[in-house]
């Protein structure tokens, strides 16, 4: 009973739609309602009957509202919002994809930063510091020249027997692995033996390794505080004779400094040609410049949460 | 720039090409002892032995070489041996406490 009553109130409101909508919308009305059914049901059913009327007289126009007519079978082609299998299940891979490789890359990013934050150190540095050396040219280099870009520092001495030319050739690879994807870094070698390495030594020596590379060389003093500042050991006697023979015991490491000249981490043997590239290449990606730093004020991002 | 020496050996110069010929004739060298199964070239009582069979790697790799190389090689050929060793040593020993466990389980 109370599914009949339902059923005519639907038909009423039919009715009263029909009779406000141009001829051309009708036979859609009559496919849309399912109309077979209630038709069975009720045999002497308004709808039906004039839905049948109008069909004789004019073929029914199959094409939706606003539809275009497929001029291959005259179909029109049905744009359902049905539920496919399928489909959701490869939207389910695309988006969870993209999700998984957005946080992980955020992640990564992350950790980069905090780690670098943590060598920066809170007030002075640890590492680094005020330095004077000179250039092969000459000129006075110092702490600010390290400003405005990544640098990445070496000390070493020309006539090192194995160690220094294998990492100088690394540093080579690491630099045009990073020019390759457009990061600059300004590569320095200092010199722990100012006694034998003067700036044009130190010019033809590291000419065999990579364009670019600034040898830095100065007196015995000023070497030996600069190494002071780095925390670099180094063996070297304050007094040699001329030509005398001798090697320089000294620390292995690359030191990355950020645009601000600050110590961001120390490389030592242990990072190969690959894994020391894409280290200096994620700690140059993740860098914030201290402005940006300061604004951001710890929180990086509103889903950092997620990575606690 | 090339610094007056005083002593007399030609000390080579410091390019890549210089270091590649010391390097090589170091391995040649290193070779040659490892024939003879010297490991420390500075053993004296391996002197008489490393003259009859190598004196001309020896002499080979004294030329190409810069003095205070020379030392230092033949001092890491030592301590290199021995690293290896100790780290051999800490594998196998590793190794042998994974088996007891396993076996223990």
């Amino acid at each position: 009973m109370m599914k009949r009553s339902m059923l005519g109130v639907l038909r009423a409101n039919q009715n009263i739609l029909r009779r406000s909508i141009p001829n051309f919308v009708r036979p859609q009305l009559c496919r849309q309602l399912p109309m077979g059914n209630l038709a069975w049901n009720r045999p002497f059913s308004i709808t039906t009957s004039r839905c049948n009327e109008t069909s004789p007289h004019k073929p029914l126009s199959r094409v939706p509202i606003g539809g275009k007519e497929d001029a291959k079978n005259g179909k029109f082609k049905e744009s359902t919002v049905e539920f496919s299998a399928g489909k959701a299940i490869v939207l389910f891979f695309l988006v969870g994809g993209a999700l998984y490789f957005f946080f992980e890359k955020e992640k990564r990013k992350m950790e980069t930063q905090k780690e670098a934050e943590a060598n920066r150190g809170y007030g002075k540095p640890l590492i680094g510091g005020e330095f004077v050396l000179y250039d092969a040219d000459g000129n006075e280099f110092t702490e600010k020249n390290l400003l405005g870009k990544f640098s990445i520092i070496y000390f070493g001495f020309s006539h090192c027997p194995d160690i220094c030319p294998d990492e100088l050739d690394k540093l080579g690879i690491w630099l045009d692995k990073l020019e390759a994807k457009n990061i600059k870094i300004q590569p320095i070698f200092i010199t722990c033996d100012p006694a034998r390495d003067s700036p044009e030594v130190l010019k033809e020596y590291l000419s065999d390794f990579h364009d670019g590379i600034i040898g830095l060389s100065g007196s015995y003093d000023q070497v030996k505080h600069c190494c002071k500042k780095y925390r670099v050991y180094f063996s070297t006697p304050p007094s040699v004779k001329p030509g005398q023979d001798y090697l320089v015991d000294h620390s292995i490491f690359f030191y990355l400094m950020d645009p601000e000249g600050q110590f961001v981490e120390a490389l030592g043997q242990n990072y190969d040609e690959e894994v020391g590239a894409q280290k200096i290449e994620d700690h140059v990606k993740s860098y914030i410049p201290l402005e940006e730093r300061e604004k951001l004020n710890n929180p990086s991002s509103w889903y950092s949460f997620l990575f606690k | 720039m090339r610094l007056p020496f005083t002593h007399s050996k030609q000390e080579p110069a410091n390019t890549r090409t210089a270091r590649k010929l010391c390097w090589d004739s170091r391995d040649e060298y290193f070779r040659c002892l490892d024939r003879i199964g010297v490991l420390n070239p500075n053993d004296p009582t391996q002197k008489s032995k490393i003259n009859a069979n190598c004196a001309n790697e020896d002499a080979k790799f004294d030329e190409n070489c810069a003095t205070s190389w020379i030392s230092y090689f033949k001092e890491k050929r030592v301590v290199d041996f021995k690293r290896a060793r100790a780290l051999e040593e800490v594998n196998r020993n590793v190794e042998n406490n994974q088996q007891a466990k396993g076996s223990q389980e």
